[in-house]
């Protein structure tokens, strides 16, 4: 163990569980049409499915999905498909990728995935490809490096197989609608996105972001095309490390702030390439607690994340700050998969549909003759 | 939420907002195809300066205008053509306003740049068929009108403008920095060209080329020398075909930012990435290897004075190795950022395999 951080030692590293799920149940327990009354809850309520996603991944890495209404919850999500195949992030918003992603995880993570129409989610998705191979989030054309992975993760889930050697599956089984997706120039495209840095941007030639890396390492994976990856995913690698800052936290680009979320988009993509141990985990299992709501008088946690330590927790950051503690190994949560973003349990079938190579520590340091596993 | 803090102040005022918002929200949004649509334009305005992020609002927006145009188109004679144009202009002019001001407000908001995207597609010129009447909701990617290109220059000048002035107000703003880029590819893909170039002095002007983006870098790295974003845009306008850059200015200029500013990052990944050009001069002629050795010497006087900078570090580890001087760079990896760096450990002792092993290879 190195005792690297200079970070506020007082923070008690025990997951006050009990508290957590008491904050989550606030936001299952609410009917979907309840007028909201805070600031979060007014402000995510065009993306309310995505909210949903978060709320109840976090429920299941604390190994409570009992107290979600299940049979409510699928109804609704369900109710915010469209006769497209999108699903938008509320029954009375447009179809987007990015909800029609959060649904379709949401309905495998309660297992409730035979009541989705799946040839109409694929005929939407295939729909949104572009002609250089990337995808839109919707009908309307705005492009982002996040919506080749919505795209990549959805039809991964759905089973769609994802292999560059196969150019050009058709789906759907209706003849008159069947549709391409084409692997290899997602992976072209995907990979003009990466910098003389190692990261990624949200387009050709835009500034590495963390959060547009884990999209881009995501589909790569997906794919199995980690191997583009720039001095085999070396020079990332060392990007990513050094958005680690002294108290632990990471930053999603060089001189910003930490933020909670970020301990899951660096975290899983240094894991999705083999270099999680690049970091310091004790250090940033640390800032992760810092960011736990206390109470006013007195210390102890009362339940929910921020984004940085003293901020308002929230449902997003809840699930970030676990999901992060998940990929650590640490409190015996349920482990999350770093590229599916549900419990490892969930996605073990779809996992061995789309076997995803990492390269690095195996090819490169195996090479050398070093064991790239921390020594500790 | 992002950057708010915990105040443990119970405001019942604005719970009771909330509720009132959404409510207007939900409506508009269940009535959104059966509102006339100046009525729809008008109420989404007020909710989209709340709350920019309600994208179904926009999209709706979209469609009120291919509605209007596409019913203006087919009842368009000769004589009303030119009055269909400058309505058109107008009603684009509004969407402009409104997500202009939606911006200043907003600067991060996906949904609002990618709305104003979405319009200044038009200046592109298609010959693709757009949508029917009957097909409006099942969307395009971009209007079915092509602007006049008099008005598609006065946009794409009015962008640059906006853009420049988002960044300097807060100069890592990624959207902003983004949007700079697509329009001024958008601008070359239609091939327009900024008509002002004369007019003004050269502070004020504004050139539809990489130029421009360099200009726009230089400005914000005149402010303050550290700044990723600009370094990172200058790195990319640097491997455009028409680009402008002396390498040599670039590294005397970042010497002194170096010096400055040892510890910021910014400064040393612009660093890295101009010796990376350098060394790639791959003909590794007796030049090259001369002011790789002296960028060393550089270093190792900067070394002298902060011997413990990190970033100087590394970087002149990446120098060493790309001399081939691998247990030197190895070396420093091991012995040095190792203990000055623990966070980051196992990375440099991983990497001082590396370079030892390469070593050992012919």
């Amino acid at each position: 163990m190195h005792s690297s951080s200079s970070s506020s030692s007082s923070v008690p590293l025990v997951l006050p569980r009990a508290q957590h799920v008491a904050f989550l149940r606030q936001y299952v327990d609410r009917e979907v049409t309840e007028l909201p009354r805070t600031f979060e809850l007014w402000f995510t309520e065009h993306k309310k499915i995505s909210a949903a996603y978060w709320t109840i991944t976090a429920l299941a890495l604390l190994g409570r999905l009992d107290v979600v209404p299940r049979e409510r919850l699928v109804d609704w999500v369900l109710r915010c498909q469209h006769p497209c195949g999108g699903f938008g992030g509320d029954y009375t918003q447009d179809p987007h990728l990015l909800y029609t992603l959060s649904a379709v995880q949401t309905l495998y993570l309660l297992g409730e995935e035979k009541r989705l129409d799946k040839d109409s989610v694929l005929r939407y998705v295939a729909s949104l490809q572009q002609a250089d191979g990337s995808f839109a989030g919707d009908v309307w054309g705005e492009i982002d490096t996040r919506f080749c992975f919505c795209a990549a993760l959805t039809l991964a889930l759905v089973g769609y197989p994802l292999r560059c050697d196969d150019d050009c599956l058709s789906i759907g089984v209706n003849t008159d609608q069947r549709q391409m997706v084409r692997i290899q120039a997602l992976v072209d495209y995907v990979m003009q996105c990466e910098n003389d840095d190692g990261g990624f941007g949200v387009i050709p030639g835009a500034e590495s972001h963390a959060g547009q890396v884990f999209c881009c390492v995501g589909t790569l994976a997906l794919c199995g095309a980690l191997s583009g990856l720039r001095d085999r995913g070396d020079r990332l690698a060392r990007w990513l490390a050094h958005r680690q800052l002294r108290n632990g936290g990471f930053n999603g680009r060089p001189d910003k702030l930490p933020d909670v979320c970020y301990s899951w988009w660096v975290l899983a993509s240094l894991k999705i390439i083999g270099k999680e141990h690049w970091i310091d985990g004790d250090a940033l299992e640390r800032f992760i607690f810092a960011c736990h709501a206390r109470a006013e008088h007195g210390n102890e946690y009362v339940g929910g994340v921020a984004d940085r330590p003293g901020d308002e927790p929230d449902v997003f950051h809840t699930f970030f700050g676990l999901a992060g503690l998940s990929l650590l190994g640490r409190h015996e949560l349920i482990p999350i998969d770093p590229i599916f973003a549900l419990p490892q349990g969930t996605v073990q079938g779809t996992r061995t549909r789309h076997p995803y190579e990492i390269p690095s520590s195996t090819e490169s340091t195996a090479a050398n003759g070093s064991p790239s596993q921390s020594s500790e | 939420m992002h950057g708010i803090r915990r105040s443990f102040v119970d405001s019942t005022g604005e719970e009771d907002l909330y509720e009132q918002w959404s409510t207007e929200t939900r409506q508009l949004l269940q009535q959104r195809r059966a509102l006339p649509l100046e009525r729809f334009l008008e109420c989404s305005e007020t909710i989209l300066l709340r709350n920019p992020e309600e994208y179904s609002l926009w999209n709706r927006r979209k469609e009120c205008l291919i509605e209007w145009y596409l019913r203006s188109k087919s009842l368009e004679t000769v004589a009303s053509g030119t009055l269909v144009q400058e309505s058109l202009r107008e009603r684009c002019e509004t969407e402009f306003r409104v997500t202009e001001g939606s911006l200043r407000q907003n600067p991060k908001s996906y949904a609002t740049w990618a709305h104003r995207l979405w319009l200044l597609r038009s200046a592109v010129p298609s010959t693709a068929t757009g949508p029917s009447p009957a097909t409006i909701q099942r969307g395009c990617t971009r209007p079915p009108w092509t602007l006049p290109s008099d008005y598609a220059v006065e946009c794409v000048r009015r962008e640059l403008v906006l853009c420049r002035q988002l960044i300097s107000l807060d100069d890592r703003n990624f959207l902003g920095w983004r949007h700079l880029v697509e329009v001024l590819r958008l601008a070359r893909n239609a091939g327009l060209r900024s008509t002002n170039e004369v007019a003004t002095d050269r502070t004020d002007s504004v050139d539809f080329d990489i130029s421009f983006l360099f200009r726009v870098t230089q400005e914000v790295l005149n402010r303050n020398s550290c700044n990723y974003t600009a370094y990172h845009y200058r790195s990319v306008a640097a491997t455009e075909p028409d680009n402008k850059l002396d390498w040599s200015l670039e590294l005397d200029a970042l010497h002194q930012a170096m010096y400055t500013e040892p510890n910021d990052q910014s400064v040393w990944f612009y660093y890295h990435w101009l010796i990376e050009q350098l060394s790639g001069s791959k003909e590794s002629n007796g030049a090259t290897l001369r002011s790789l050795e002296a960028e060393v010497q550089i270093l190792d006087s900067l070394l002298e004075l902060e011997p413990r900078a990190r970033w100087a570090l590394e970087a002149k580890a990446q120098l060493l190795v790309y001399l081939g001087r691998y247990q030197e760079a190895a070396c420093i990896c091991r012995e040095q950022l190792a203990s000055i760096d623990p966070m980051r450990k196992h990375m440099y002792v991983e990497l001082a395999d590396q370079y030892s092993c390469q070593d050992r290879e012919p």
